[in-house]
C-alpha cells in the first residue's frame, strides 16, 4: 500500500515529527486490527494533514495531529478499504445512531429510512459499471468524531433533499393543501439606498460569529435554544447578545446615516421597521394618541 | 421575529453572498463540535453566516444529537414526537401536584369503614380513562402496603411496566428515562415504591423492527435520552436519578432536586464515553482504558484495571458497557477490543 514512504516530500523534522506520532498512537489506534500496517498509517495521516495545510512545521503537524480523531478515522479508512472485522465495527457502533439520527433530521420514518439507505449506499461505496469501490467514508479526514460526521453528512444529504423537492412541488398542489407563502426575499423598493449602504457596512464591520446570530435568529428564524446549543454557551447568553448586537447596530447605522448627510429625523424614519401598508394605519394612531383622553369626542358628543 | 430588525438591517443581512466553496462536512462537524482552531473556526462562522445551506446543516446535525432513542425501543416507538427529559419531568412534576392535591381531597372525604382498593388501580385509570375519572377513596395508611403487593405481582406487558412504574408513582411519558435492566432469567417486575430507591425489573424488550438496530444491540440497558448520542449514555440509577456523559466528556449524575447535573469523578482526567447502570452498580469508561466501578450507586468508586494477555493493562478507549446484571457484563474498546467478566469486575477474559 504504501509504495513511497507518504513522509518523503516533507522536512525532515516534520517527517520525524510524523514517524514519532505514529509510533506512539499505532496501537491505541486500533489500526493493527483493521489490517493497517504504520507506513500505511502514517501515509494516511499525512494525507490528511496535507489536506488541511498543516505540514508546515514539526509543531503545527504535531497540534493537528493530536486533535484528531484517530480511532474513528483509522476504522473509516478500513472500511473504505472493505475491511470485513472493521465493517463489522462501524455497523456495531454506529447503525442504530445513524438510524436515530436520520429520523432526528428528517422527522419522518420513511424520509429517515430512504436518508439512511442512501447514506449506506454511500458508505459502502457504488460499484455499479464494474468500477473500482469508492466509499464516501473515505472522505472523512477525523477532524471531527466519526458519528459527527455521518451525522453531517445526513443533513448535508437531506438538505440536498430537501430543496430539491421542493423545487419541484408544484405550486397548485401546495396551495390546494393550504400552505400559506410568505415573502422570502427582502422587500428592498422601500428602503433608503442610503440606510442599506450603512446597514451594510455596519454588518461587514460585525464579528463573524455576531453576524451569524443575527442571521440564524432573524432570517433563519432559529429559536434562541438552537443557536445556544450550537455555540455551546446559554440560551440567556445568546439572548443578552442578540439584544446588544441589535442594539448597537441601531445606532451605529443612524450615526453612520446622519454623518453621511441625513438630518436625525430622517435616520429615524429610514430606521423604522415599517410597511408603507402599514404607514397608514399607524399615523392615524398618532393622530388618536395626540387627542387627550378622546375629550372632544367627548364634549362634541355631550353637545350634541 | 423579524419585525425587530429595521428593513435596510435586514435586507442587508440578507443580501449578503455565499462563498462558491462550501466547508467539507469534516469542517462543519468540527465546528458542530467545537473543536476547531479558532483561525478556521473564524473563517467558518463568516461562511454560515453568508450560506443558508451550511448553517442549515450544521443545524440540522447539531439538533439531531438531542434525545437518543434507546436502541432497545422499536423506531414506531421512536416515530412517536418525543421530548426532552426537561419537558416530561415538568409534566411528572405536574402530575405529581396533581396527584397530591387528589390526594389530599379524598383524604377529606376518606370514611375508615371504606375498603381500601389498590392504587394500582388508581395507576390504571389514570392511564386508561380520563384525568377526570374520579379515583376510588383510598386509605391513606394502607396506599404502599398495597401498592407494594400490586407492583410485586408480576405483570405482563413491559409497556405499562416502563410507564407506570415510574418514580413515586409519576407516570412519565413512555421514552422517558427510566428503562431497566432486566436480570437473566427475571421474569417478573418488582417495584418498592413511596421509599427513596426505586428499582424496576422488567422482561427483556425485544421489540425490533426493520429500521431497529441489530439483534447485537437490542440488549436491554439502562438508558435515558442523552445530551449528545456518541458521548453519553444515561442510566437510571439505583436511586432513580440518571446518569450521563455530557458532550464535553463528564460523568455527571442527576441531583437529587432534579434540576442540575452534578459532576461525578471530576478529579479524574479521564474523557468519559459511556455510563452504564444495573441496580446499584454504576460502570463508567473513557478514554485510555478508563473503566470505573461504584457497588452503591455512585457513593464510592474504585478504578478498575483490565489485565491483557501480555501482563499490562487494556489502554484503549471503552465505548460499549453491558451488563446483564451486576456479575455478567462485556466492555468493548474503540480499537475493537471486547472484554467480559463473570465475577463483577474482578477478572476479565478477552473475547
Amino acid at each position: 500500500m504504501a509504495s513511497a514512504s507518504p513522509a518523503d516530500p516533507l522536512d525532515a523534522q516534520v517527517s520525524a515529527a510524523l514517524r514519532e506520532f505514529c509510533a506512539q498512537q499505532y496501537e491505541t489506534s486500533g489500526a493493527r486490527k483493521f489490517g493497517i500496517d504504520e507506513a500505511d498509517l502514517a501515509e494516511i495521516l499525512v494525507e490528511v494533514a496535507g489536506r488541511c495545510n498543516h505540514t508546515a512545521t514539526a509543531g503545527d503537524l504535531r497540534t493537528f495531529l493530536a486533535s484528531l480523531c484517530l480511532e474513528d478515522l483509522v476504522l473509516a479508512r478500513a472500511c473504505a478499504r472493505g475491511h470485513e472485522f472493521a465493517w463489522e465495527t462501524f455497523l456495531l457502533r454506529y447503525r442504530a445512531t445513524l438510524h436515530e439520527s436520520a429520523y432526528k433530521i428528517a422527522r419522518e420514518e420513511s424520509a429517515a429510512r430512504e436518508l439512511a439507505d442512501s447514506l449506506y449506499a454511500e458508505l459502502y461505496g457504488v460499484n455499479a459499471k464494474g468500477e473500482a469501490r469508492t466509499s464516501k467514508l473515505r472522505s472523512y479526514q477525523g477532524r471531527g468524531s466519526l458519528q459527527g460526521w455521518l451525522r453531517t453528512v445526513l443533513a448535508q444529504e437531506y438538505v440536498n433533499r430537501y430543496r430539491s423537492t421542493r423545487r419541484e412541488t408544484s405550486l397548485d398542489e401546495a396551495l390546494d393543501a393550504g400552505q400559506q407563502f410568505e415573502d422570502m426575499e427582502p422587500d428592498v423598493s422601500v428602503a433608503d439606498p442610503c440606510a442599506e449602504a450603512a446597514a451594510t457596512a455596519e454588518l461587514e464591520a460585525l464579528e463573524p460569529e455576531e453576524r451569524l446570530l443575527l442571521a440564524a435568529y432573524y432570517l433563519d428564524r432559529r429559536t434562541l435554544a438552537d443557536i445556544a446549543k450550537l455555540m455551546g454557551v446559554h440560551e440567556s447568553t445568546i439572548s443578552r447578545r442578540l439584544e446588544r448586537v441589535t442594539s448597537g447596530l441601531r445606532k451605529r447605522i443612524r450615526k453612520r446615516m446622519i454623518q453621511s448627510g441625513m438630518s436625525p429625523r430622517q435616520a429615524d424614519e429610514a430606521m423604522q421597521d415599517v410597511d408603507v401598508r402599514d404607514l397608514r394605519i399607524k399615523v392615524k394612531e398618532t393622530l388618536r394618541q395626540e387627542t387627550p383622553e378622546g375629550a372632544f369626542y367627548q364634549e362634541k358628543d355631550e353637545r350634541g | 421575529m423579524n419585525q425587530e430588525l429595521p428593513k435596510p438591517l435586514r435586507n442587508a443581512l440578507a443580501r449578503q453572498a455565499g462563498d462558491e466553496v462550501h466547508p467539507s462536512p469534516d469542517v462543519l462537524t468540527s465546528f458542530v463540535e467545537l473543536k476547531l482552531p479558532r483561525k478556521e473556526q473564524n473563517l467558518v462562522t463568516s461562511h454560515l453566516a453568508q450560506c443558508a445551506d451550511c448553517r442549515d446543516v450544521v443545524f440540522l446535525a447539531s439538533g439531531a444529537t438531542e434525545d437518543v432513542v434507546p436502541d432497545n425501543l422499536e423506531l414506531a416507538a421512536a416515530a412517536a414526537p418525543r421530548r426532552r427529559w426537561r419537558f416530561g419531568l415538568s409534566w411528572a412534576v405536574a402530575a405529581l401536584a396533581l396527584l397530591l392535591v387528589s390526594g389530599v381531597l379524598l383524604w377529606d372525604r376518606l370514611s375508615p369503614r371504606q375498603t381500601a382498593p389498590s392504587i394500582a388501580s388508581n395507576v390504571r385509570a389514570r392511564e386508561s380513562a380520563p384525568p377526570a375519572a374520579s379515583p376510588t377513596p383510598t386509605s391513606p395508611e394502607t396506599l404502599a402496603t398495597t401498592a407494594r403487593a400490586e407492583f410485586s405481582a408480576p405483570k405482563t406487558s413491559p409497556a405499562l411496566a416502563t410507564k407506570s412504574l415510574s418514580p413515586k408513582g409519576v407516570e412519565k411519558h413512555p421514552l422517558a428515562p427510566v428503562m431497566a435492566a432486566p436480570p437473566a432469567g427475571e421474569s417478573a417486575q418488582t417495584l418498592t415504591v413511596f421509599e427513596d430507591k426505586a428499582e424496576l425489573f422488567a422482561p427483556a424488550p425485544v421489540s425490533k423492527s426493520a429500521f431497529a438496530p441489530n439483534p447485537a444491540d437490542a440488549v436491554p440497558h439502562a438508558v435515558v435520552p442523552p445530551v449528545n448520542p456518541m458521548m453519553s449514555l444515561l442510566g437510571a440509577s439505583a436511586t432513580h436519578r440518571p446518569w450521563r456523559v455530557s458532550a464535553d466528556g463528564h460523568l455527571e449524575h442527576l441531583g437529587a432536586a432534579a434540576d442540575e447535573w452534578t459532576r461525578v469523578l471530576a478529579d479524574e482526567t479521564t474523557t468519559f464515553h459511556v455510563v452504564f447502570v444495573v441496580g446499584d452498580n454504576v460502570w463508567a469508561g473513557g478514554s485510555g482504558g478508563a473503566l470505573f466501578h461504584s457497588d452503591d450507586g455512585g457513593e464510592s468508586w474504585s478504578r478498575v484495571a483490565i489485565a491483557t494477555s501480555s501482563g499490562g493493562a487494556e489502554i484503549g478507549t471503552i465505548v460499549s458497557i453491558r451488563f446483564s446484571d451486576p456479575q455478567h457484563g462485556t466492555v468493548a474498546t474503540g480499537g475493537g477490543s471486547r472484554w467480559s467478566t463473570s465475577d463483577g469486575g474482578a477478572t476479565w477474559t478477552s473475547q
